[in-house]
């Protein structure tokens, strides 16, 4: 034993039982259930979201049914397209304004590979080019490296010459503007659209699950598209395939982006980067390559995401630029760097977002209660005003730590 | 003992680097030039109808003014304040609503809708303001961009404020002209003379007094530079009073070309004899000769607004070359612009400015020396609000009306960049940077209308057409990574008041303890005194200088140590 260790027995042997147990305490304190958690934490925003929708809602079961579906669909859009934003700005500690023009490479890579070569004739027995699952893959590698292009062009030099948050966060900005305008000079300004092809086999599992009863629910992943109605009810409520696959590669995400965190050396080393970055380096940790392969997983996520987010429906160079402050806006609310605190809160601004629309929706203009319009678009509002309120009394989001060494 | 090298790095490191700043300013100023000449030569050669062709140039200008004044007001809270701003068009479309909705319900009253626009825009300042204590730099970012977002939905919904097409406005004043009789007078009538002989005798007798009071304090150079740098803020004050009464009528019976100009033939010329003043009269003994030849400039004014007015008799009056109320916003925004720039100016070197940068450096110690975070933040916000009160109903002006497309978030980012290439915490280089972006982006507007073979057959080879306002954009982007990488400070740096320099010498006279270390101090003070160190270099440094300064300073601690 060295004359260090000596002395370090020395003082945990004179603490006196009291300290311990506070040291104790905090410890346990700081282990909160729902952060270690996220799919808990998951399940119970949906179930927050519930009573709320059927307090304020005068529909029928169908409909609130119909909206929760809605809500969830989008949300499941918000988790795929936020959680990028979240990585990075965990690791490299600034808001990335550009995040929203991984947006626009992803949907438009997308774009270029099912329309400008021909793509569904380079097929693989039944997988073709353009069937949405390959499409992921290179949407993912080729957004991904814009990503790390930009990390190696501006971010890390940036760093190097030790740039506040704030240079860094102009930066981003002046990144997004020059892909956006670049994007939209190739282009042009017309309305463009991806519908996302299925491999035909699924068409065949499709016909082949609805005809026997039990496995019938399964269907809705292969077929077109199916219908449910509600016993007893003639309403009948839309189901579609984007809808499902759209949430089902939301959770395929979200298994394995926790796969990554927890079981590889990958991951690990990404969030011992994320805690400490010099501490990292110590422990023998290339935290160079870490940064590359954050900005690359971030860029080929939320490029995945934007193909199911914007592909169906039109959209336009600036479409990317128009999410960015939703974008913001769920990962604020979950505390900026919070991997569970954005999937939470995806859920959270999405219920709210199809709240406000409802609520607006349903309420009578002519009501001298009701002050505003309700007839217009107000669906952005409500989740402003929610992360503002909630900034205001946790100024670190819902699921943010507090920073020790922060001086707020 | 200290080392003879080390002073000698010190002092050299000061010139090499304003020699840079120097130079970099220059090749700031050239690429203006050059910009200034093909934003001129896309105007004018596009299209054939020249009152068309002057009226873009006209509001091309007046919106460089209103982006720059708006650039000014941002400065002052990211620059010195700390507080990165983001929602910082919510404050102009505030200001700008307010002032619009005043105007068309409750009759037309410049003055008090412009004190109304203000006191809005304060109120939402003050609001944005006290979050900023709890919040970390990108939360109160994002605050501040989705207030300003949520503000522009808010008018864009509700029918009261005019929906998604806005409301439309025309300033009485524009209408009681028509269009073609806007300018009715070239030269300047006998009202008009005698209101520009009597503010200038204004401007002369504050002069002569502020001199004196400063020749109580300052040598006699300084005094006189400060005494004109107070004179061109009277005469500024005057000249928009002057605008505002020439397009009112209340000078004459029409407004009068002549009596603009004047007035701005007037404030330039106190500016250049400033700077003439500066750079002849050499330091402490300024000679009765120099200083005539220093002033000189404000003669050119003086003998001009004679001849204007001797002109009338002769030529006759009621000519219109101007048929549009555009000159009027352009001269309107330049010098509300210019009253902005002042403001900042004023804070820059205000005690309220030097705390702002305190705390914007080292918030924890500015606290501890009893300097309020909260108060200061504010005190900055208010000032940075109030300004943008003011121009908001300027720009209203300029768009004739309000629409809350004007207002979308992509402005603050273009008013960040402006800020980032100019030069961050400095008010000259916010300006040019809002001049050079701008004029880029209206360069490219021009050039796609251009009559050019070349420009207009440009087209990628999958047939899409080149679009120069995108390139515009590529550029200023480009443009704000590179200077944010190598180059942070911008085109103008911040100005470094002494506050290095005594760190600098301290940490020399500590690092020796034979040394007198308050005679160390009056001799480096001294030496940096001397103008060819901290001056501008106006003659060539001769090659023994610092080896003449070192000995000196060494021979002053030796006598000082043999006299004790």
């Amino acid at each position: 034993m060295s004359e260090e260790d000596k002395e370090i027995q020395k003082i945990i042997d004179e603490l006196n039982e009291e300290e311990i147990k506070e040291i104790q305490e905090v410890k346990t304190e700081k282990q909160s259930f729902v952060t270690d958690h996220p799919i808990v934490s998951l399940v119970i925003a949906i179930l927050i979201f519930i009573p709320i929708a059927w307090v304020f809602s005068v529909f029928t079961f169908t409909n609130l049914l119909q909206q929760f579906l809605f809500s969830v669909e989008r949300a499941a859009l918000y988790v795929m397209v936020c959680v990028g934003l979240t990585l990075t700005t965990r690791v490299l500690k600034f808001a990335n304004f550009a995040h929203a023009e991984f947006l626009t490479i992803g949907v438009y890579t997308g774009l270029v590979i099912t329309s400008f070569t021909n793509a569904s004739e380079i097929c693989l027995g039944d997988f073709c080019l353009d069937n949405i699952f390959l499409l992921s893959i290179f949407i993912f590698i080729i957004t991904g490296a814009f990503a790390v292009l930009g990390e190696k062009l501006i971010f890390g030099p940036l760093r190097k010459r030790n740039a506040t948050p704030l240079s860094l966060m102009v930066a981003s900005i002046g990144f997004g503007l020059v892909i956006r305008q670049l994007v939209s000079d190739f282009f042009g300004g017309r309305d463009q659209k991806i519908d996302l092809q299925y491999p035909p086999f699924f068409d065949k599992v499709g016909s082949n699950l609805e005809s026997i009863p039990v496995l019938k629910i399964f269907s809705i992943w292969f077929s077109e598209r199916v219908e449910f109605s509600i016993i007893g009810t003639t309403k009948v409520i839309a189901f579609n395939r984007n809808m499902v696959w759209k949430v089902t590669m939301m959770i395929i995400l979200v298994v394995l982006l926790q796969l990554l965190f927890k079981k590889t050396t990958l991951g690990i080393s990404m969030r011992a980067t994320a805690d400490d970055i010099d501490l990292a380096q110590i422990s023998g940790i290339n935290t160079q390559r870490i940064i590359d392969w954050t900005w690359f997983i971030a860029g080929g996520v939320t490029g995945v995401g934007a193909l199911f987010f914007l592909g169906p429906q039109a959209f336009v160079p600036f479409s990317g630029f128009a999410q960015l402050l939703i974008i913001f806006a769920v990962v604020t609310l979950g505390g900026f760097d919070s991997f569970e605190g954005t999937i939470v809160s995806a859920f959270i601004i999405s219920a709210i977002q199809t709240m406000t629309i409802l609520i607006n929706s349903n309420l009578d203009p002519d009501n001298p209660l009701v002050f505003w319009s309700p007839n217009k678009d107000w669906s952005l509002v409500g989740p402003f005003a929610t992360i503002i309120v909630v900034l205001i009394f946790r100024p670190r989001g819902l699921f943010g730590l507090v920073d020790p060494k922060s001086k707020l | 003992m200290y080392e003879d090298t080390d002073i000698q790095k010190i002092l050299e490191k000061r010139i090499v680097k304003k020699d840079q700043g120097y130079l970099r300013m220059l090749l700031g100023l050239i690429i203006l030039i050059a910009l200034l000449i093909i934003f001129l030569w896309a105007t004018f050669s596009s299209g054939t109808d020249r009152n068309k062709q002057f009226n873009f140039v006209l509001s091309s200008f007046t919106l460089i003014f209103i982006y720059a004044a708006f650039a000014l007001s941002l400065n002052l809270e990211v620059g010195y304040v700390g507080l990165p701003n983001f929602g910082k068009i919510g404050f102009v479309a505030i200001g700008a609503y307010t002032f619009v909705i005043l105007e068309t319900t409750q009759g037309s009253n410049l003055f008090v809708h412009v004190f109304w626009s203000v006191i809005a825009t304060l109120i939402f300042g003050v609001l944005m303001t006290l979050p900023s204590l709890r919040l970390k730099e990108d939360y109160f970012a994002i605050v501040t961009i989705v207030a300003g977002e949520i503000v522009r939905t808010i008018v864009q919904n509700e029918d009261k404020f005019g929906g998604t097409s806005g409301i439309n406005y025309v300033n009485p004043i524009f209408k009681k002209y028509s269009a073609d009789s806007l300018v009715k007078h070239i030269f300047i009538n006998f009202t008009s003379f005698l209101f520009l002989l009597v503010i200038v005798a204004i401007t002369v007798v504050i002069a002569i007094f502020q001199y004196r009071g400063y020749l109580k304090v300052n040598s006699s150079k300084r005094s006189m530079v400060r005494t004109l740098e107070n004179a061109d803020k009277v005469f500024l004050f005057f000249m928009l009073i002057g605008f505002i009464m020439n397009f009112a009528g209340i000078m004459d019976d029409g407004p009068s070309l002549g009596l603009d100009l004047m007035l701005l033939l007037t404030y330039f010329s106190i500016k250049i004899a400033k700077a003439t003043l500066n750079m002849i009269v050499s330091d402490n003994k300024p000679t009765t000769n120099n200083v005539l030849v220093g002033i000189s400039p404000l003669i050119i004014p003086i003998i001009s607004i004679v001849v204007f007015f001797l002109l009338r008799f002769s030529k006759g009056d009621t000519v219109s070359i101007i048929s549009t109320p555009k000159w009027y916003t352009a001269i309107l925004s330049m010098s509300i612009m210019l009253i902005a720039y002042e403001v900042m100016n004023i804070m820059d070197i205000s005690p309220l400015g030097r705390t702002l940068k305190a705390i914007r450096d080292d918030d924890t110690s500015a606290v501890s020396v009893g300097k309020g975070l909260l108060i200061n933040r504010l005190k900055g916000f208010v000032v940075a609000s109030f300004v943008i009160g003011f121009v908001a109903p300027f720009f209203v002006f300029f768009n004739a009306g309000v629409t809350p497309e004007t207002y979308l978030p992509l402005l603050t980012f273009i008013l960040y960049i402006m800020i980032i290439i100019g030069g961050t915490a400095n008010n000259r280089g916010v300006v040019f940077g809002a001049v050079t972006i701008e004029l880029l982006i209206l360069t490219a507007q021009r050039l796609q209308s251009v009559n050019n073979a070349f420009i207009q057959n440009l087209s990628y080879p999958w047939g899409q057409k080149v679009d120069p306002v995108n390139w515009a954009y590529i550029i200023t982007g480009v443009l704000l990574i590179v200077f944010l990488i190598f180059a942070p400070e911008g085109f103008f740096p911040e100005r470094k008041y002494n506050n290095d320099r005594y760190l600098d010498d301290l940490y020399l006279a500590d690092r020796d303890d034979d040394i007198d270390k308050s005679k160390f101090l009056s001799m480096l003070a001294k030496a940096s005194k001397s103008s060819l160190i901290y001056g501008e270099p106006k003659e060539e440094i001769p090659s023994n200088f610092f080896s003449n300064l070192l000995d000196q300073v060494k021979n002053k601690f030796k006598g000082g140590s043999e006299n004790e």
